[in-house]
């Protein structure tokens, strides 16, 4: 079986995940393994609590992993620091990854680290980031998270992020939960996004990434024109935090191009579920697959995208690409939830 | 009038502290006897920095009461709750400060100059460092006391807010202090920059102000840090970022049009801990500068390699970064470290 899926990747992001050939073309790893459609369709569909019970159970189970590997002694050599990180990442994401087996053994799983695998046949897709901010955990600095979301055909059902906290001789940790229809909640309490209506008065937040191609300049012009205007824009470099922040009403509004559907698959529903509005930066539906993403209060949507709207617009007629990118091969991302 | 926070868009001096006050060569033969007045003996630094702690602690009081208050309140209130919480803060820092030195000039942020400007000390507060953040809830915020000899941090302490285990609205503090000679410490641990030698494995902060006869060199210098380093955060609070650079969290910090009371008590605290700091274009820096660069050891002449062209940049197109804020009659000497 064919496993390759052609796509561009931003280089540096994933380092050794995901294999970029010399062509600079990035392959998703797939172990995938063939199973019937009929036996796919007779497993699926699972209630929505069983899999937010689950997804809660396998990020736990990460966050396990990198909380222990916080408290372990830091070597000084930064090539052992380098090292070390990667090792929490395969280790959370192998944690992660077998409590999803374990519970649902025809689902299809998409992780950061280790590719695709499972049955892509499913209807269900769960995307795995074991260890988003993964600079920020090598530094000690508070802004890293495991996020285990699931999504089916394109969308986001159920998700959990652990949200590490605080700092170093601080650490906290911030679980939230969410499925479709279950308001979301933080370490079990309800929270909501905020209710800023003014732009003027609403602090946001974005993302860039490594390549300073057009996409990265339109952000930076973004960026300018709304630090010019808000009451500021932060840049912390993890998107599940980040869509966290935003479903507690610590900032009214996210953007970014290019991330991957294991940034945002858990804090999209997270985010949706306590009250955010999720699309493209061009206003169209949002899918885990779509290479731009504006998450907001819902009250700032409409402004928010006269901003982004016509900059993304103009990055499509110049011929950027921002198709849909990392659908695992056999899998139907078209279908609805 | 309120001197605004470090991120507004104006780069003017505040009234209350004039700018483009010259920085008098350090005056050699001017000791002794035309000097005796006011502050002629040397204040112990650990007498300095336990005022500061005791400042800080309360405000941060003023501050952690603040934050407990019941979030109902709409947001055309919560401009004003910011501002009663900053200036009751300041009141609460100034007042120890000017109980234990009445003699001192304190400058903060919302209250401007009091006590004696002839003084060789010059207090700087900033009460809610990171207004924004506080404003929103979003980590992290600080109170922020330091004291200048001169233009020379010479004490300081830095009281920070975290999110802490227990829910979405618990917060916790910590507490960074410095003094000359003495070390730098996070809640009684010593603390050190990191060992990161490349631009490739560091961390840099920065906080992006559209200033808009600045913005092509900021916006080159963004792309150049992002092109070359491992990642680059921007996450509001000045002192908090003089922080977490002391204690190894983040290996560079660069930013423009920051007053004195942002980085009077961050610096002491990143320069114990080994960092270094000197104005974008590698001129000594003193609190009053406008363009700041602070790294660890190592990669001081990395990040100087990126800054110096656009600092210079910006100046040669007629942008000033000389030193401001120094309050009116502050006697401001350069190269006076020593004595």
């Amino acid at each position: 079986m064919l496993c390759y899926q052609r796509s561009l990747l931003g280089r540096g992001v994933l380092k050794s995940r995901i294999r970029v050939g010399a062509s600079g073309r990035a392959t998703l790893r797939c172990n995938a393994a063939p199973v019937s459609k009929e036996a796919t369709a007779r497993a699926d569909h699972v209630a929505l609590s069983e899999l937010l019970d689950v997804a809660v159970l396998a990020a736990e189970k990460g966050a396990a992993v990198v909380r222990e590997s916080l408290d372990r002694p830091r070597s000084i050599s930064f090539k052992g620091t380098t090292d070390l990180v990667t090792e929490t990442d395969k280790a959370s994401e192998e944690a992660v990854l077998a409590v999803l087996r374990r519970h649902f053994p025809r689902h299809a799983l998409l992780g950061e680290e280790g590719g695709v695998s499972g049955d892509t046949n499913s209807t269900y897709l769960w995307c795995v980031d074991p260890l988003d901010g993964t600079t920020n955990f090598a530094h000690s600095y508070p802004a890293f998270a495991v996020s285990v979301g699931v999504v089916r055909g394109g969308t986001p059902v159920a998700g959990c992020v652990v949200e590490f906290t605080g700092g170093p001789h601080a650490w906290a940790t911030r679980t939230f939960a969410a499925h479709k229809g279950r308001p979301t909640t933080c370490n079990g309490k309800p929270v909501r996004v905020s209710e800023v209506s003014e732009v003027r008065r609403s602090l946001m937040v974005t993302g860039f990434g490594y390549e300073h191609d057009e996409a990265w300049s339109a952000n930076m012009e973004l960026f300018r024109e709304y630090t010019d205007v808000c009451q500021g824009v932060r840049r912390l470099g993890a998107a599940a935090v980040d869509l966290c922040h935003l479903s507690m009403g610590l900032v009214d509004a996210y953007w970014e191009y290019r991330l991957k559907p294991w940034d945002m698959a858990a804090g999209v529903i997270i985010a949706q579920e306590a009250g955010a509005t999720v699309t493209t930066m061009d206003g169209r539906p949002f899918s885990v697959f779509e290479r731009s993403m504006l998450a907001t209060n819902s009250r700032l949507h409409q402004q928010m995208l006269e901003g982004t709207g016509p900059k993304t617009r103009d990055l499509l007629e110049r011929g950027v690409d921002l198709s849909p990118w990392l659908v695992p091969p056999g899998y139907d991302s078209t279908q609805q939830p | 009038m309120q001197c605004k926070g470090a991120f507004m868009k104006t780069n003017v001096a505040p009234r209350c502290c004039p700018g483009r006050q010259r920085l008098a060569p350090a005056a050699i033969g001017h000791r002794g006897r035309d000097r005796l007045v006011v502050c002629a003996s040397k204040v112990p630094v650990d007498q300095l920095l336990g005022v500061a702690k005791h400042a800080a602690q309360l405000g941060a009081e003023v501050v952690m009461a603040a934050l407990d208050k019941p979030r109902t309140i709409t947001r055309k209130e919560g401009t004003d709750i910011v501002t009663e919480t900053d200036k009751a803060s300041e009141a609460a820092v100034v007042g120890a400060i000017r109980a234990a030195f009445p003699d001192h000039a304190v400058l903060g942020e919302e209250g401007g100059v009091q006590g004696d400007v002839g003084s060789d000390y010059l207090w700087c507060v900033d009460p809610l460092d990171g207004t924004v953040n506080f404003a929103h809830g979003y980590s992290s915020f600080c109170v922020s006391v330091g004291v200048v000899r001169h233009a020379t941090p010479v004490a300081g302490c830095v009281i920070e807010f975290l999110p802490a285990p227990g829910g979405p609205s618990a917060w916790s503090t910590r507490t960074f202090t410095g003094a000359r000679n003495t070390g730098a410490f996070l809640d009684g641990k010593q603390i050190f920059v990191s060992r990161v030698k490349e631009l490739r494995d560091a961390v840099v902060a920065t906080e992006l102000v559209y200033y808009p006869d600045m913005w092509p060199q900021l916006s080159a210098l963004h792309r150049s840090f992002t092109g070359q380093c491992r990642g680059v955060r921007m996450s509001g609070a000045a002192a908090a970022n003089l922080c977490h650079l002391a204690m190894g969290c983040i290996d560079s910090y660069w930013q423009y049009n920051l007053k004195p009371w942002d980085v009077a008590a961050g610096l002491i605290i990143l320069e114990e801990a080994g960092g270094r700091a000197t104005t974008g274009d590698g001129l000594a820096y003193s609190v009053f500068d406008r363009s700041l660069i602070a790294t660890n050891d190592a990669l001081y002449d990395k990040v100087l390699a990126l800054t110096e062209p656009q600092t210079s940049a910006m100046l040669s197109e007629g942008v000033s970064l000389s030193p401001w804020c120094v309050p009116r009659g502050y006697r401001v000497r350069s190269g006076a470290q020593l004595d």
